[in-house]
Parts: structure tokens; C-alpha cells; sequence
């Protein structure tokens, strides 16, 4: 499949660097103190924030006088992706997400502001057509904002992939899921637009030092 | 200065069964509604692409989402003309702060098995099969909750059926000489469902029955009960686990109830 093609335009008709159309509505569930649904493309994500509130039993060990406790926890359902998979609730893959994006959060939410409590993430993937990882950042973000928590700025992520062509890297932004399986180099990166930090990055593939300088 | 709506949400949570008792006095209850009035129903269709079928449901804030995905499998050797299908039920991460990964709670599982068993008598399998003894469809049904405000079961058993009637699988055939089975996207058929099953929960407050109870009306009182009807009035399942007793009237008319509530669901959304 052509990444790009010699008009410049990708598999869908998006530019290099265009995202795709993004609908996103706050406020989506009662019983949750934030909630959102944000979705990118054919990628959609719910994300539901319960706190800040006294930690659970489980959480005990961690319990810090300084801070509060950040706990995410990312889910897909088994239909999200075009082959059915069905995973168990607590497997690796969603543990290493997990795990992402709790680090991310917590340099993002002014945790000093509730010690001994804890803030709840939960992310939904119902579907999944790329930028998964990306657009669960972001989902979290808005609702965090709809659940009124002080956060240090807003936490954007976004999928970019290089595609290498006439010798030229072109950044391929906000991946779909045929353009993953390419198997093009891809970087996901979290950043706050204010602030001009980057919270999370993460290259899997080879890159050449000279296009992956070019990316940042 | 707190609006009566807040006032009235304060006193409920501090003593919520003296707050639901007064409004039952008056024959209504906290939200407004009557004994026997269901909170506002929607439902929306292909809601999850990915899916082969799909289906959300809303019912007053109660939210419960149902993808069906069909694969092909070899058929099981004692049953060669079956195809087969499994229910998936669970609470969603988003649907309770107290979610805890791993595999389905007890409320889950027992939802699995009640969707299932309703499905047994109303879908036959021999009709999922392609080629006896060789291919035979196999329906994956995932059934989520995304948020929870009580009654999640008449919600469930909805997207299921709502997500099966939308099913088209194509049409495969086993090429001669090959072996190999062919795909014909173009011809798409759906499956046949015998009955039309839609399922009426009441919840029971001090010997009272309240049509489609929210999470805290099924708190506060004992265990709920569950009717399942057909739309043309056959009763296939009634599910009362425990809890205070009640009076054969009382059951009757549950039972006349769902039957009305059945074919009314079914005129509206299914016909």
C-alpha cells in the first residue's frame, strides 16, 4: 500500500501532516466525576475519572502523605479491532499501557494538591483504527477537565510514522491502522503545548537519527 | 441556597429508604415516574463498525453496548450441522470506580449465562452451519456496560436481540473441487430468530414492585425480579433470586405486564 502518494495525498485523501476529523463530547456518564468521548477517525475511546476520593483497600501500600495515588486502567472491547480478540481484563499488553499512561498522568495532574487520596482513570477503546494509545491520552485529558481536576496543562498525544520517500521523510501524523501495519517507524509522543514538555515518548522500529531529530 | 433538586439528592443520600418511602406514598417515585413507567428508551444501531452487528442501549442513564462478531469454525464433532455462539457479559472499567481487572464477577457471569439461556430457545444453531462436518459460523456476542443505573438486564437482553436481527452474514460456499470455502460478499442473509425476547425487571421496595428500578432503587430493596416474554405473549424465563416474598397476584400480574410490554417493545423497535 502506498503511504503517500506522488500528489502527496494518503490511503484516506489526508496530507502528511493532517489529522483526522475529531468529534469528542464531554460529560458522557452520569455516575462519573469526568467523563468524555473522543474519537479520532474510525478510532473511538472512552475515558471516566472517579476522584479525587479515599483510596481503595487495595491501594493501601501506596497511600503517600504528599501526593495522591494516580490509577489508570485501559480496557478494549473484544470487538474494537477489524479481527476479534478477546483478552482477559488484566494481560500484559493492557498493563503495559496502563502503566504508560499512570506515568503520564501523574507528572500531569497536581497530585500534591490531594495527599492520601486517589484519582481514577478508566479507559474504554470501542474501537480501534489506529493511534489507540494517542487518542486514550487524550480522552483521559478531557476528562479530566470535565471532572474539574487541576492539571499541570493540557496533555496532548499524538501517532506520527515516517515515510521515507524519494529520500525525503515526510511525518505521517495521527496513524490509521493500515498505515501501523505498514510497518513504517512510528513514534507516539505526549506533550503539554504550553510548557513545550514532553511527558511520554516512544519509538518502536528503527529510525535513522537524522529523520527521527527531523520528528521532534 | 440549594435547589430542591440538590436538597432532595442530599436527603436521599442520607437516608435514602425514609426518601424513597415518601414518594412511594404517593404512588411515584424520586425521578418523577409512575410505579409501571420505564425511563426514557434509545436505541442506536451499528454503533461499533469494527463489529459485524452492534447495538447500544440507553435506558434512562443506564448504558449497555453489544457487538457481534461472526467467525468460521470446523463444527464440533458431536454436533456436525451446529454452528455455535457464546455470550460475553461484562462491566465495563468506566462503568464503576471499584472495577478491578481480571476475569468477570459473579454479576457478570450470572448475566452471561441468563443471556445465553434465553438465546438457546429462541436461536437454533443448525442454522449457523455451512457445510456439515466442515464450516459452520460461530457467533462471538460481546455484551458491555458502560455505566450502570440499574435494570442493566433488560438493556443487555435489547442489544442482543437488536445486534442478532441486524446480523447479515454472506453467504459461503464450498467450492467442489478445491475444498476451499467461498466468500460471497454480495449475498448477505440474515439469521432467523424464532421468538422476539424482551425482558421486564421490576425492582421490589417493601412489597411494592417498581418497573425498571434505577441502581438505587434495587439497593434499597430485596432482590429484583425478572420476567421474559415473547412478542406474541410466550413467557420464556422468570427469574426472581430470593428476597421478600410476594403474593401470587402480584407475580400474575408482572407476568400480564411483560407480555404487554413485550409486544409493545417489539411494534416499536423490531417490526
Amino acid at each position: 500500500m502506498e503511504l503517500l502518494s506522488d500528489e502527496g495525498f494518503r490511503f484516506d485523501g489526508r496530507r502528511a501532516a493532517e489529522f483526522r476529523k475529531i468529534q469528542g463530547r464531554l460529560g458522557v456518564f452520569d455516575h462519573a466525576d469526568g467523563s468524555a468521548i473522543l474519537q479520532q477517525g474510525n478510532t473511538k475511546v472512552l475515558a471516566a475519572v472517579f476522584g479525587p476520593r479515599q483510596p481503595m483497600a487495595s491501594q493501601h501500600g501506596a497511600v503517600s502523605q504528599e501526593k495522591c495515588i494516580v490509577d489508570v486502567e485501559y480496557s478494549r472491547a473484544a470487538f474494537a479491532s477489524a479481527e476479534r480478540k478477546r483478552r482477559a481484563r488484566g494481560d500484559k499488553k493492557a498493563q503495559e499501557i496502563s502503566l504508560s499512561l499512570k506515568k503520564t498522568f501523574e507528572a500531569t495532574i497536581l497530585t500534591t494538591l490531594y495527599p492520601r487520596s486517589a484519582i481514577s482513570i478508566f479507559v474504554e477503546v470501542l474501537q480501534a483504527d489506529g493511534g489507540d494509545y494517542a487518542v486514550c491520552v487524550n480522552a483521559a485529558t478531557l476528562a479530566l477537565i470535565d471532572a474539574g481536576i487541576p492539571i499541570r496543562d493540557v496533555c496532548c498525544a499524538v501517532s506520527c510514522g515516517v515515510a521515507i520517500k524519494d529520500n525525503v521523510a515526510y511525518s505521517l501524523l495521527d496513524l490509521a491502522y493500515s498505515e501501523e501495519s505498514a510497518r513504517i517507524p512510528t513514534i507516539v509522543a505526549t506533550g503539554m503545548p504550553k510548557t513545550g514538555e514532553m511527558v511520554f515518548f516512544e519509538v518502536e522500529s528503527r529510525l535513522h537519527m537524522d529523520y527521527f531529530r527531523a520528528q521532534i | 441556597m440549594l435547589s430542591v433538586e440538590q436538597l432532595s439528592r442530599q436527603i436521599a443520600d442520607i437516608c435514602p429508604e425514609d426518601h424513597l418511602k415518601s414518594f412511594l406514598q404517593r404512588d411515584v417515585r424520586p425521578d418523577g415516574r409512575s410505579l409501571d413507567e420505564l425511563r426514557p428508551l434509545v436505541l442506536a444501531k451499528n454503533v461499533a463498525p469494527t463489529a459485524d452487528s452492534s447495538a447500544m442501549i440507553r435506558l434512562g442513564n443506564t448504558k449497555v453496548i453489544c457487538g457481534i462478531t461472526a467467525e468460521t469454525i470446523k463444527p464440533a464433532a458431536a454436533t456436525p450441522k451446529d454452528g455455535s455462539f457464546s455470550v460475553n457479559f461484562e462491566f465495563s472499567s468506566v462503568c464503576s470506580p471499584n472495577a478491578k481487572a481480571g476475569p468477570p464477577n459473579e454479576v457478570a457471569q450470572t448475566m452471561s449465562i441468563f443471556l445465553d439461556g434465553i438465546l438457546k430457545q429462541v436461536f437454533q444453531t443448525n442454522q449457523l452451519c455451512i457445510e456439515p462436518d466442515l464450516l459452520a459460523w460461530t457467533l462471538f456476542i460481546d455484551v458491555y456496560c458502560l455505566e450502570d443505573d440499574g435494570n442493566v438486564t433488560d438493556a443487555a437482553m435489547m442489544s442482543v436481540i437488536s445486534s442478532l436481527r441486524d446480523l447479515k452474514l454472506p453467504e459461503i460456499t464450498i467450492d467442489e473441487e478445491t475444498a476451499k470455502p467461498l466468500v460471497n460478499l454480495e449475498k448477505q442473509s440474515p439469521v432467523d430468530l424464532k421468538m422476539f425476547p424482551v425482558s421486564t425487571t421490576y425492582g421490589e421496595f417493601s412489597g411494592i414492585l417498581l418497573l425498571d428500578p434505577t441502581a438505587r432503587e434495587t439497593e434499597l430493596g430485596s432482590s429484583p425480579i425478572t420476567v421474559v416474554c415473547s412478542e406474541k405473549g410466550a413467557l420464556l424465563c422468570f427469574n426472581r433470586s430470593g428476597g421478600s416474598p410476594l403474593s401470587q397476584e402480584q407475580v400474575a400480574a408482572a407476568i400480564e405486564n411483560s407480555k404487554r410490554r413485550s409486544s409493545t417493545i417489539y411494534d416499536q423497535y423490531f417490526a
